[in-house]
């Protein structure tokens, strides 16, 4: 079996600061499946953290911190971010957040350093405290959305949005559309929309989840013809499926600490951010004490030996999304399967469907898209 | 990385570089150029690599593809039953 060619130095470090959370989202894969410890990183493992970064992370690298909720234990955003300065270990940072704490010191203190956010936000109030509440179940949106305006007014930058679909609600689905048109009129350009995926969805839901996409192709349609990008996943992909004239290669991709790896608050490492919360051995490939393991490099080729497929693994021969599919994510699929080959039946049905809706305005609009896909890889935004 | 440095730090813009496969296509802006002289062996080596890795991938999606249309890829049963995304 060949070896594959795994970096030794990484592009991103997603480190777990701490498991806590202050938001009870209903659909929150964290703690849905696994009982994560409310742990936070301590002195010790944040010291090996930065030493591991020294020798693993590339120069021009990012630490991003994830969790639980991030700005919970500010306190340890502030003492990485500072060594990591110091040391000059890192070249940028962020964190992936629900705004609920961002405060105006906070963003202040963000403001003075390379430090960005990608804001977990599903859409306006009536779609976005559906699942987004705190633990008693209280709404969360007017304070999250005025937090990110000061964001903006603060650092002038305005991040990407983080926006969980809940494939499963036609009454979320119906007002996505017009959810959507509310953030790109507020200036918000990069929307990374995506369904929840590990739900059965019948031919019923499709249907909406068809009409929702039209309606979507709409407003893409009007703000594309003005000369105005806006990045979504559902015109990345679908650009991806028409544009590669064969199958796009699946060896190389996120989730196998190829480029990027997932740390724990107590120092294990695990291949992406998301297998953190999976917190199985079968999946851990190091700790930032000792290094990787030889785990690393067994996880690649097994995922070398064969390519991905549906779970219902006809559904692949007629997919129209096959040419850019590299089997989702495998963290997903992992915590579904056990696999991390076998992509749920609903990503399948949902990818396929979004470029037979797309294809028509990608087609329309193609040089314009074209312009504006560039060649770097989107982060991961499970 | 960024399409334009390489994971060892030393990006010429060559075609069909295999850092560059990784992400994604060349946008215009990014026009191909000439590797320099000293760094040529090294691109043909890689792109003979890439070419044989293709061709392995290739080869191992043809395969699956023929084992699902014989009907002996079984479907997947789900272990758990839901996690939605964060």
């Amino acid at each position: 079996m060949r070896r594959f060619p795994l970096p030794n130095k990484l592009g991103n470090l997603t480190v777990w600061n701490t498991s806590k959370c202050n938001f009870g989202c209903k659909y929150c894969f964290v703690y849905k499946l696994y009982d994560v410890i409310g742990e936070e990183m301590d002195h010790d493992t944040i010291d090996a953290l930065i030493h591991f970064a020294s020798h693993h992370l590339r120069p021009n690298g990012g630490i991003w911190f994830f969790g639980g909720e991030p700005f919970v234990s500010f306190d340890t955003i502030k003492e990485i971010v500072d060594k990591a300065i110091a040391n000059q270990v890192a070249d940028h940072f962020g964190a992936t957040t629900n705004l609920y704490l961002l405060t105006e010191d906070k963003i202040r203190w963000a403001a003075k350093r390379p430090f960005n956010i990608l804001a977990s936000m599903d859409g306006i109030a009536e779609t976005h405290d559906k699942y987004r509440v705190l633990k008693d179940g209280s709404p969360t949106w007017e304070r999250c959305w005025n937090n990110l305006k000061k964001w903006v007014e603060i650092t002038g930058r305005i991040p990407e949005i983080r926006w969980t679909i809940q494939t499963t609600e036609p009454e979320v689905l119906q007002k996505t559309p017009e959810a959507m048109r509310f953030f790109i009129d507020k200036g918000f350009r990069v929307l990374a929309m995506d369904f929840v995926y590990e739900v059965d969805v019948d031919d019923d839901l499709l249907m909406e989840i068809k009409k929702m996409m039209e309606r979507i192709s709409k407003v893409l349609d009007a703000y594309y013809s003005k000369g105005i990008w806006i990045h979504t996943m559902m015109v990345r992909d679908t650009f991806n499926a028409l544009n590669n004239r064969s199958r796009t290669l699946y060896w190389s991709r996120c989730g196998l600490a190829q480029g990027d790896v997932g740390i724990a608050p107590n120092g294990k490492i695990y291949p992406c951010h998301r297998f953190v919360s999976s917190a199985s051995d079968e999946m851990l490939i190091g700790d930032v004490f000792k290094g990787f393991n030889e785990n690393r490099v067994r996880l690649n080729e097994k995922w070398m030996k064969y390519p991905p497929y549906s779970q219902k693994p006809w559904l692949c021969l007629t997919c129209r999304f096959k040419n850019a599919c590299h089997g989702q994510c495998i963290a997903m699929n992992w915590d579904l399967f056990r696999d991390i080959h076998v992509v749920p039946e609903t990503a399948c049905r949902i990818k396929d469907l979004t470029v037979r809706v797309f294809e028509l305005l990608v087609r329309k609009h193609w040089n314009f898209i074209a312009q504006h896909m560039g060649p770097e890889r989107p982060r991961c935004p499970e | 990385m960024d399409g334009t440095m390489s994971e060892c730090g030393k990006c010429f813009g060559c075609e069909r570089c295999i850092t560059c496969e990784k992400v994604g296509p060349r946008t215009p802006m990014q026009p191909p150029r000439s590797p320099a002289p000293s760094q040529q062996m090294t691109c043909r080596l890689q792109s003979l690599v890439m070419d044989e890795q293709r061709l392995e991938q290739r080869v191992r999606q043809i395969v699956m593809d023929v084992l699902i249309e014989l009907g002996l890829i079984p479907e997947a049963r789900k272990r758990a039953k839901i996690s939605p995304s964060k």
